[in-house]
């Protein structure tokens, strides 16, 4: 498989990004474009309409890196997200990723080439990616099913994960459920949610709550890249901070990849260490914090800029 | 004057069984069910005992006789008439009815046997509803014949919703071919008149089967008919519930497709399956009753409601010589009846979106008295529990209200500084549902001038939408809104009177949050805009009202008016709607425009354009603002007061450079500090 690199990443450039990445990449897009059919209706003069929802993206997410993609609405976010999870196939470009060793997707693809071609997986290699590639969406109201209680939900994620039973080596259901469970409570100690309030419904909490279980959702399942979608945007402007500041602490303690994708370039500016600018689905800028921070090129990112200096 | 407002909202009725209509049908379909239960014990003969002689005996209950007295009585008729069938009753001679007596054998769920009836006779027979053509008595026979017709409808509308659930669930779940495939089927069916269908199904399906079979296979023709509206519908929820967050997370957690479906999407479908239950049990009892009437349904010697209006023994003739014969259709009837008012209120009460918003007149009237009498008392009773109303006088209850939360800086009041207020609000409390519940806004106080930019800034569940939508009696909810006084340019407003609440409202101007939907889709923007300018002028032509209308939209700088005012909604953008919206809002000159959270949804350099204009417009027209926003940092930017709220309560009111810079109260403290500036870096 050839495989060229993108325009972003050679090696010694990501170390000066500073943070704490180290240099290998876990994650590469290489010229990802995404188009949608739109089709007209019945009585439409133009039948057929092409929308460019992302057009020749290209970056590398580094081992503990936090990359921060800000866009506004219509900017291609959304499918950028969508398409590294495999809800979506790109319709060019391809996507890379670098499975951690000794993880049970290292293992069955020893005999592949690396790095592994998100589109060329199998459907087990797919799960077990799935696995290792979380996200946490945008609206705490609708990423968690209401009519189910939080416990269930987070059980029966964990329990048809193939990485966890892989981890858990055929033991008994009861067995495996104790050890999921164990799980559970070690990581929502970490983002302060009693184990007792396990058994309520998703509406009986807060919205920073919800956001956090949503987190707990993705976390339960060591993820080595974690995708933040929005995840402060729905909330008050006084939880908002606190979720953001916990999703660091967060990656320190369990040292996953994140990609954090927001609005509000304020917020991208505070936790990311790359930082890519996104306009209509095409990369405007690409640059460390320090470059968007002291000294942006492009005109858009200014505007941003200058929009979050004005209000506040 | 203090006055209290108790308005009663018609809301969805959370207790289905107060609902008289709902309990009486509900009563009568569970006395149905009971009755054909235990139909053997409940009929007082065998519904296949044939009376010799009887034919066509007419009904011959009596409840008084002077021989035997009050009590349920058999009254004895002679046949005078052997060719017509004319029965006439003979004088002082009756039959005592005995309860709970031997009759007739009949086995209980086919273990033991007994005899006991409900009540039965020995000699003479009793015909509460008369005997039909070989003398058997009618109503054992329907009693009986129930059983049929009422399990058919369950047997086959669960039948047929256990296929819509999964034929439904399969195309909505997957789509793509599948869904191609089994809709087009499901089309099919629909598209043949239901009861040629029907025939057909029942010629293809055993036309000579055992009367035991007949039941199974007509339950499953039934269904088999009834299954395409409802996997249909099945259908569309599922194609809207697929594109929620966490069916899209259970999918990526490696979570079968078949446990989704089941586990994740089928309890939304609940409260739908089980209305869409009850609507179609009577079509299944009507559609039995059809194929019996025919001859093709349920037949000798079992019974059913159907069977016994069979067109064998019901012609004109006979209907008009022996009317009782019709009786099973009356049950029928009410079966059918029954069923669809309880799925109607069924509907009412589990849908969440019939939540009527307006105001039931008699209510209003009827806790305006209340309030006037209770007035004259002690004015701590009134209004919200938790709030204890001041007296009269506005100044000592400002010190009462201060003594009560002095930590929360309450600020002295403003009202007396200004002469030109437009709108001046004192102790606006509100509280949703029981008086004992938290108050939703607890002593809202608030002027405003012409010209003047107020911004109300909180969190979600602080109040801040709540004070305005209360105030302008535009809550979705029942609420008890108390207030002491309210002024609008200097005139004492009562919320109680629907023409002071109607003045306000043509004076106040609301802009929502969501901009897509505001408005309705199907109507252009010129529509709206005439209606809007008929509210004030009814009898505006089209032309002025055009001309009108472009002068405003120029005026929110939308460009290439002429084309665009015929258009509808969805083809504008985001911040296109929320400008044609503002348009819409001051189409009628309001004095006070309020703009609830309607830069949320838009992109941030869209968000500052808008309100650049709005600010400008504001000021040139010297109309009042009220700018609701949970940012700080955006009305920061354009108000020039600010009220900072927290749960219901008004925590401070200053000027914006006050507010900004030397804020008092701890809250907006952590609300300034906890704003992301732009530069700030995570430290760890």
């Amino acid at each position: 498989m050839t495989h060229s690199r993108s325009l972003y990443s050679t090696s010694s450039h990501s170390k000066l990004f500073g943070g704490n990445s180290d240099s290998s990449p876990i994650l590469q897009l290489n010229k990802i474009s995404k188009q949608y059919q739109v089709k007209g209706g019945t009585f439409a003069t133009d039948r057929q309409n092409v929308v460019h929802a992302l057009t020749a993206i290209s970056f590398d997410l580094h081992r503990g890196e936090t990359l921060g993609v800000v866009g506004e609405s219509g900017s291609g976010k959304s499918t950028l997200m969508r398409i590294i999870v495999k809800a979506e196939r790109p319709t060019d470009g391809n996507l890379s990723y670098y499975p951690t060793k000794n993880t049970p997707l290292h293992d069955m693809c020893k005999r592949k080439l690396l790095p592994l071609s998100i589109n060329d997986l199998s459907t087990k290699e797919t799960k077990l990616y799935y696995d290792q590639v979380k996200i946490v969406f945008q609206d705490p109201t609708r990423s968690l099913n209401p009519r189910l209680t939080v416990s269930y939900i987070l059980l029966q994620s964990l329990l048809y994960s193939p990485s966890f039973n892989i981890h858990c080596d055929a033991r008994s259901y009861k067995a495996k459920r104790a050890l999921a469970l164990e799980r559970i409570h070690h990581t929502l100690a970490h983002l302060g949610i009693d184990k007792a309030m396990l058994q309520r419904y998703p509406t009986e909490f807060s919205g920073g709550q919800r956001q956090r279980l949503a987190i707990a959702r993705a976390l339960i399942h060591r993820p080595h890249v974690l995708i933040c979608d929005e995840v402060s945007s729905s909330l008050d402007v006084t939880t908002r901070a606190n979720m953001v500041t916990l999703l660091k602490e967060l990656q320190e303690a369990f040292g996953f990849s994140m990609l954090f994708i927001s609005h509000d370039i304020s917020l991208v500016a505070y936790i990311s260490d790359t930082i890519i600018v996104l306009k209509n689905g095409i990369t405007v800028e690409h640059a460390p914090y320090q470059t968007i921070l002291h000294n942006p090129k492009s005109e858009y990112t200014r505007m941003l800029i200058a929009r979050a200096q004005t209000s506040k | 004057m203090p006055s209290i407002r108790r308005t009663e909202y018609r809301s969805a009725q959370r207790s289905f069984f107060s609902l008289p209509l709902a309990r009486i049908f509900c009563l009568i379909l569970c006395c149905m069910y009971i009755g054909v239960a235990g139909a053997p014990f409940f009929s007082p003969y065998s519904h296949q005992k044939k009376f010799e002689g009887l034919t066509y005996h007419p009904p011959n209950a009596r409840f008084y006789s002077r021989e035997l007295g009050l009590g349920l009585q058999a009254q004895k008729y002679v046949l005078v008439n052997t060719v017509s069938l004319e029965w006439r009753p003979l004088r002082g001679e009756y039959e005592k009815v005995r309860w709970l007596a031997r009759g007739d054998r009949y086995s209980v769920l086919g273990l033991s046997e007994t005899d006991i009836h409900l009540f039965t006779t020995q000699d003479y027979p009793l015909f509460i509803f008369g005997a039909d053509h070989l003398g058997r008595d009618l109503l054992s026979r329907i009693i009986v014949g129930g059983r049929i017709s009422l399990t058919i409808g369950l047997l086959g509308s669960l039948i047929s919703l256990s296929l819509a659930i999964l034929l439904g669930g399969l195309a909505g779940y997957y789509g793509g071919t599948v869904d191609w495939l089994i809709m087009r089927v499901c089309e099919f069916m629909l598209l043949i008149p239901g009861l040629y269908l029907l025939l057909f199904l029942r010629q293809i399906f055993l036309p000579t089967a055992p009367p035991g079979q007949t039941f199974v296979i007509i339950s499953l023709i039934l269904s088999l008919i009834g299954f395409p509206g409802s996997a249909r519908l099945v259908r569309g929820i599922f194609l809207s519930i697929k594109e929620e967050n966490y069916i899209l997370s259970a999918r990526l957690d490696s979570v079968p497709s078949i446990v989704i479906v089941f586990r994740h999407m089928l309890p939304h479908l609940y409260s739908i399956l089980l209305i869409s239950l009850s609507f179609s049990i009577p079509a299944f009892i009507l559609g039995e009753t059809a194929l019996s009437y025919l001859g093709l349904g349920i037949t000798d010697p079992s019974v059913s409601w159907g069977s016994l209006l069979s067109r064998r023994e019901l012609n004109l003739r006979s209907i008009s010589a022996f009317p009782w014969i019709l009786m099973p259709g009356i049950f029928i009837i009410l079966a059918g009846v029954s069923y669809n008012i309880l799925a109607e209120h069924l509907r009412d009460f589990l849908d969440p979106y019939i939540n009527p918003v307006f105001v039931q007149k008699k209510a209003t009237t009827t806790k305006k008295k209340q309030s006037q009498k209770q007035n004259q008392k002690p004015k701590r009773e009134l209004g919200v529990e938790n709030t204890p109303f001041p007296e009269n006088n506005t100044e000592k209850g400002i010190e009462q209200e201060e003594q009560v939360i002095q930590a929360d800086h309450i600020p002295k009041p403003t009202a007396s500084l200004y002469t030109d207020t437009l709108l001046s609000v004192r102790k606006l409390g509100l509280c949703f549902g029981s008086q004992s519940a938290d108050p939703a806004l607890q002593g809202f106080d608030m002027d405003i001038k012409r010209g003047e930019v107020l911004g109300i800034v909180g969190e979600s569940g602080s109040g801040k939408s709540v004070s305005m939508l209360g105030l302008l009696g535009l809550l979705k909810y029942k609420a008890h809104v108390s207030y002491e006084s309210i002024y609008m340019n200097n005139t004492p407003i009562d919320l109680d009177y629907e023409k002071d609440v109607a003045c306000m409202r043509s004076h106040i101007a609301y802009v929502y949050q969501e901009p897509s939907q505001s408005y309705d889709p199907l109507v252009p923007i010129d529509k709206h805009f005439l209606e809007t300018f008929r509210v004030q002028n009814p009898s505006i032509d089209k032309d002025e009202a055009r001309l009108r209308s472009l002068e405003i939209l120029s005026l929110m700088q939308i460009d290439r008016v002429e084309e665009r005012i015929h258009s509808y909604f969805h083809q504008f953008s985001g911040g296109m709607i929320q400008r044609v919206q503002i348009a819409l809002a001051l189409a009628n000159n309001p004095d006070i425009l309020v703009a609830d959270e309607i830069t949320t949804a838009l992109d941030v350099i869209t968000e500052q354009t808008i309100m650049d204009l709005l600010i400008d417009i504001c000021k040139t027209r010297s109309m009042a603002m009220i700018c609701i926003s949970h940012d700080i940092g955006l009305i920061g930017s354009v108000a020039d007061r600010i009220a900072v709220m927290q749960k219901g309560r008004l925590v401070e009111c200053d000027k914006t450079s006050t507010i900004l810079n030397k804020p008092k109260a701890p809250y907006t403290k952590t609300l300034l500090g906890s704003q992301i500036r732009f530069g700030d870096r995570y430290d760890s």
